[in-house]
């Protein structure tokens, strides 16, 4: 037994008007036309129609991806067995359901995203107790050090007295130098400070934020969360 | 410029001028291979600053000139031509290349902008030693050189020659391979030279067959064969005191068909590689190394061969690519490892097969993994 249509079009919604995501588990085939074709011969399976239009259908394996999907925008028309879902660019997927097992429809919480503030405030709180992680002598002014621009991550000195800034992220990337670069034209008017160096610190960093970073005097240093925490490493070294 | 080249000499002088120095470039005059026609001899240079690479073969020449041509162009072309001789006319501007039927024009860039080419001193001392001793030295060590550009000396190979000995170390910091050959014609210094450019100087010696002579010098090192040269600059830096990593002792000899083991170890390790810092672990004992290794996702591997054991039998776990990597590089039937216990550095020795077999001087090191 399909259930009863409920929605003839989805990712059209109105404003204000909250649309549930539908997950049907049943036992279907379905045929792609589109960029190329593809067909799924039958067996059950994962349907979904999420509440911005997305129709995926997943089968048992594999974390994310489904086994074939249609990104919203898409007009979902529903004819007894058959769901045909088309969109703009002309592609179409056909799926023939020959027993919805179940189906389910809930409608969940705006998405805020992932937060990975956490990887990058431990990596704050383990460098800077302390910092010889980064260089050796290094020692932590301060932790959130503030610059008209924002918080800078640590200030610190290094063995010869001169002032460090230190950036940290979870994933070293150009956006990082850049930051670092705003902040450190901030922290050389202060003359207390002056000259400050720049430290770009990270779990890893790209290739093109290394190069940037160097024709721009910044240092950078990869930091091993495990290490920095304690834990042993599973490959010791050499020296 | 006015030239007759052969076809075959050619493209290996501009494929192996391009490919030497890579593709990264900074200028544009750097992407271009510079030909300098003059007394019988064609020229062929390329250098992205930190390695240079010439070779000069012998041409027909009617004009002597220089041009400046894109060389990876020029490399894709005359891969390209039919066997024939291949004929060169132009000028700075504008080159004309003609093979069998095929005829090219290919613009020419600016003369004026492409670098002088480090070199090596005339006076510079050099050593001098057998080509192919000296790209199985490259081959057997570098492979323990790091590809991390996060610690730049460990990029490198220190090459140190002294005592009429040239000893070649690398370290990735989780493996060590050193090695010595003899000069046939000494020369004392040290340099640390980038694994890279060493790879292609030893691969060029080994095409090239007969001597290769080394000019070691203040931050730059040069490698002479035949009628190419490769100078590259050295890494800056320290290279850290490989010698204390050595151990004096050790308490349990393996001696193993080494074919044997590294077969074994790549069926073993098949269920070990998918997922990374996955150890296969050696136990020996009782006449025999037991090859174990076992993946939570997909299941695990067992193979037990006959070994040579003097000492306590124990257990030890392995990164198995770095193993690999050892038992490839000593080249014998086979292979002595020297152990003290499961959580102290390995050591892999080439084991002679008989009084009469001769084996490399190379001693491998390889960290072993903690398991849980």
């Amino acid at each position: 037994m399909l259930p009863e249509p409920v929605t003839p079009s989805v990712g059209r919604g109105r404003a204000g008007s909250v649309r549930p995501m539908r997950m049907l588990i049943a036992r279907c085939s379905a045929v792609y036309d589109g960029r190329l074709s593809s067909t799924l011969t039958s067996a059950v399976r994962l349907v979904m129609v999420k509440a911005d239009g997305c129709v995926a259908i997943h089968a048992d394996v594999g974390a994310y991806k489904p086994l074939n999907w249609m990104n919203a925008p898409n007009h979902l028309v529903e004819d007894g067995d058959t769901w045909e879902v088309t969109n703009p660019k002309g592609e179409r997927l056909t799926i023939t359901f020959e027993q919805v097992l179940d189906e389910l429809s809930y409608e969940l919480d705006t998405e805020r995203g992932l937060t990975l503030d956490g990887v990058e405030r431990e990596l704050q709180l383990l460098l800077a107790d302390p910092p010889t992680h980064l260089e050796p002598g290094l020692k932590c002014v301060q932790r959130e050090f503030r610059t008209d621009l924002g918080p800078v991550d640590l200030l610190c000195r290094d063995v010869d007295g001169g002032a460090v800034a230190v950036e940290i992220k979870r994933i070293g990337e150009i956006d990082g130098v850049e930051q670092l670069t705003r902040y450190l034209e901030r922290l050389q008017r202060d003359p207390m400070l002056a000259p400050v160096r720049g430290v770009l610190a990270a779990t890893t960093i790209k290739p093109q934020a290394r190069v940037l970073a160097e024709s721009r005097g910044i240092g950078w240093v990869e930091v091993d969360l495990g290490v920095l925490r304690g834990e042993e490493e599973p490959h010791p070294r050499l020296f | 410029m006015k030239l007759r080249a052969e076809r075959t000499e050619f493209a290996d002088a501009v494929s192996w001028a391009t490919r030497t120095v890579g593709a990264r470039v900074t200028l544009p005059a750097l992407s271009g291979v510079l030909l300098e026609a003059v007394d019988g001899r064609l020229t062929c240079q390329a250098t992205d600053l930190e390695v240079a690479a010439e070779i000069s073969i012998p041409v027909e020449i009617d004009e002597p000139g220089r041009v400046l041509l894109p060389g990876r162009l020029l490399a894709q072309l005359v891969a390209r031509f039919p066997n024939a001789p291949v004929n060169l006319e132009g000028d700075a501007d504008r080159v004309e290349i003609t093979c069998g039927r095929a005829t090219f024009h290919v613009r020419g860039m600016q003369v004026e902008d492409f670098p002088t080419l480090a070199a090596p001193t005339e006076d510079a001392a050099q050593g001098v030693l057998k080509a192919d001793a000296f790209a199985r030295l490259v081959s057997q060590v570098a492979r323990a050189a790091s590809t991390d550009d996060g610690r730049p000396v460990l990029t490198g190979v220190q090459l140190d020659a002294s005592d009429g000995m040239l000893t070649a170390a690398a370290t990735d910091s989780y493996r060590l391979a050193v090695r010595s050959v003899a000069f046939d014609q000494a020369v004392d210094g040290v340099a640390l030279v980038p694994a890279r450019s060493l790879q292609e100087a030893a691969k060029a010696a080994g095409e090239v067959g007969g001597n290769v002579t080394v000019v070691l010098e203040e931050g730059q090192v040069s490698f002479l064969f035949g009628d190419r040269r490769l100078t590259t600059k050295l890494i800056e830096g320290s290279f850290p005191n490989y010698r204390a990593l050595l151990p004096d002792a050790h308490e349990t000899t393996v001696v193993v068909d080494r074919a044997g083991l590294s077969e074994a170890l790549q069926r073993v390790a098949i269920v070990a590689m998918g997922q990374a810092n996955t150890p296969v672990t050696l136990h020996f004992g009782d006449g025999s190394v037991d090859l174990q290794a076992t993946n939570q996702e997909m299941g695990d591997a067992a193979e037990a061969l006959p070994a040579e054991i003097d000492g306590e039998g124990l257990s030890i776990s392995f990164n198995p690519a770095f193993l690999l990597a050892g038992l490839d590089a000593t080249g014998t039937e086979q292979i002595r490892i020297e152990l003290r216990d499961g959580l102290k550095p390995a050591v892999l020795k080439p084991e002679a097969d008989g009084d009469d077999e001769r084996i490399d001087d190379l001693t491998y090191l390889l960290m072993p993994m903690r398991v849980s």
